[in-house]
């Protein structure tokens, strides 16, 4: 779990990320309270920051200036692609992902070592990608 | 039928590896298409795909570790080196050898050597006796060989129909991303729980976005060239290696679809495919029983309908000896059906090279025009 120093002089927090994956990519952030999730308070910019080829433009996470005391998160749903189900479980091996936080003054943190999972779903095979990030 | 087809097939596999206790998947009956493995006629169950450089240098000192004339027992491996040293920065579209001028796939165009970048490479060190005299004493044999895929060109709509598809992908994720929140909450929670989390994951959907590309992917190219190469060396004895065989072919296939709707599996097809091979043997064993170098270049072709799980078709090889041995042809007919993924049984009628006259089994170790074989015991 990555810890990250939040400047309180910020609005929010840009995330870049890049998923390279043998498939589509849908990526989604959200920002909680571990103790509290229904209730997050603050707003993720854009909740869809990548497209399904896993480059991601920058994108403002958390548009209030409170953001200490809160996990970030980064979930990203690869849909593994091949010929068939076993050259599918092949490909899911080679997803990867890294992903960088930067605030306003360039501080930044890079996370390149999330949690990976394989899924299978009858023939289709899907990998998930978590970061998280608690911002202190 | 279809249980009938493999009920039989493993039925044969169980009596031919009565004595070897590994369990023996379906999928490993298949023939390998691999160049050094088709040189040397392996047998795919030997076959590892190491995914890092590190998995295939432990599993050649394995190998060397556990074998005691110093030379592997058998080992083989085939890989494809843009996945050992080019992890980041690719995405579907390079996996679908696709060009885009930006990420939202606008523009999207095939890059005709997109396959370029994924040239497979085989090695292959087995115990074999692959001279044909009459000492039956096996050989070292050393084999390595790349394939690759020179120009692949899909029907004009398939970019469309795949930039298309991922865009559906896409919405069906945000929207299956939407209907599973209290699991991405959880996951968010507690990450180490991710896996048992997912097992509730409702697929739901995703399920006709993911059909759609992977039906895509499936379908076959309008024009592709493959080129394949192998060269295997035989251990006479502890101190002398000879050169054994060595080859070089190209196949140029065309797959016209017979039926193209989107929203339908496109597997019906004519297919027209030519051939062109080199092959060198130095221990070829010719009409006068003499066994000797034999150069020999094969040609020809292969017609033939692919109707979902069946294929029907003849080929034709011309074939022209430099060593004491006249030319040859073969002409056969075949039939196969596709039992599994990568699995065809398959059934041949026709004059071999050097078999005139005699039912045969064609294999795709011999020559393997189009989809992989498997060789009935």
């Amino acid at each position: 779990m990555n810890t990250y120093q939040t400047d309180q002089s910020q609005e929010g927090i840009l995330l870049t990320a890049s998923i390279s994956a043998t498939g589509p990519v849908y990526t989604r952030a959200i920002i909680l309270k571990v103790d509290e999730p229904a209730q997050p308070g603050i707003k993720v910019a854009d909740s869809q920051p990548m497209d399904h080829t896993g480059k991601i433009k920058k994108a403002l996470i958390g548009t209030g200036p409170k953001l200490k005391g809160f996990r970030l998160g980064v979930i990203s749903q690869v849909g593994v692609i091949g010929s068939n189900k076993q050259e599918r479980l092949e490909n899911a091996k080679h997803a990867a992902g890294d992903y960088l936080l930067q605030t306003g003054d360039n501080n930044k943190v890079s996370y390149n070592n999330p949690v990976i999972t394989v899924t299978e779903n009858g023939d289709d095979v899907y990998v998930f990608i978590v970061f998280t990030v608690d911002l202190v | 039928m279809k249980k009938l087809l493999t009920f039989s097939l493993l039925c044969a596999a169980l009596i031919t590896k009565a004595q070897d206790t590994k369990t023996i998947k379906l999928e490993d009956l298949g023939a390998p298409t691999s160049p050094a493995f088709v040189l040397t006629d392996l047998s795919p169950t030997l076959v590892q795909n190491p995914t890092t450089p590190k998995s295939f240098v432990l599993g050649v000192a394995q190998s060397f570790g556990q074998s005691k004339s110093g030379f592997p027992d058998n080992f083989a491996a085939g890989f494809t080196p843009f996945w050992w040293f080019n992890k980041k920065g690719y995405s579907v579209y390079d996996v679908l050898g696709l060009k885009t001028k930006d990420t939202t796939g606008k523009d999207l165009r095939e890059n005709i050597w997109g396959g370029l970048k994924f040239t497979g490479v085989s090695v292959a060190l087995i115990n074999k006796d692959l001279i044909p005299d009459a000492v039956a004493d096996q050989q070292q044999v050393f084999s390595v060989g790349g394939r690759t895929n020179l120009i692949k060109v899909h029907r004009k709509s398939y970019v469309t129909d795949i930039g298309n598809a991922l865009t559906a992908w896409t919405k069906a994720a945000n929207k299956g991303f939407d209907s599973n929140q209290a699991m991405l909450d959880a996951m968010i929670i507690d990450p180490a729980g991710t896996a048992e989390i997912l097992k509730k994951w409702n697929y739901k959907d995703l399920e006709n976005a993911m059909d759609q590309i992977n039906t895509l992917i499936a379908e076959k190219p309008t024009l592709n060239l493959d080129l394949s190469a192998a060269y295997a060396v035989y251990g006479i004895d502890d101190k002398h290696y000879k050169s054994g065989r060595t080859g070089v072919w190209t196949t140029l296939s065309s797959y016209i679809p017979m039926r193209l709707k989107f929203d339908k599996p496109t597997l019906n097809y004519f297919s027209l495919n030519a051939s062109v091979r080199y092959q060198e043997d130095h221990f070829y064993k010719d009409n006068a029983g003499n066994v000797g170098l034999n150069r020999s270049v094969d040609a020809g072709g292969k017609a033939g309908i692919e109707i979902d799980k069946f294929a029907i078709g003849v080929e034709w090889l011309h074939r022209w000896n430099k060593a004491g041995t006249s030319d040859q042809n073969r002409t056969v007919g075949q039939l196969s059906y596709k039992i599994a993924d990568q699995v065809f049984l398959n059934g041949s009628f026709g004059k071999n090279f050097d078999m005139p006259n005699k039912l045969i089994t064609a294999l795709g170790i011999n020559w393997g025009i189009g989809s992989e074989k498997v060789k009935l015991p």
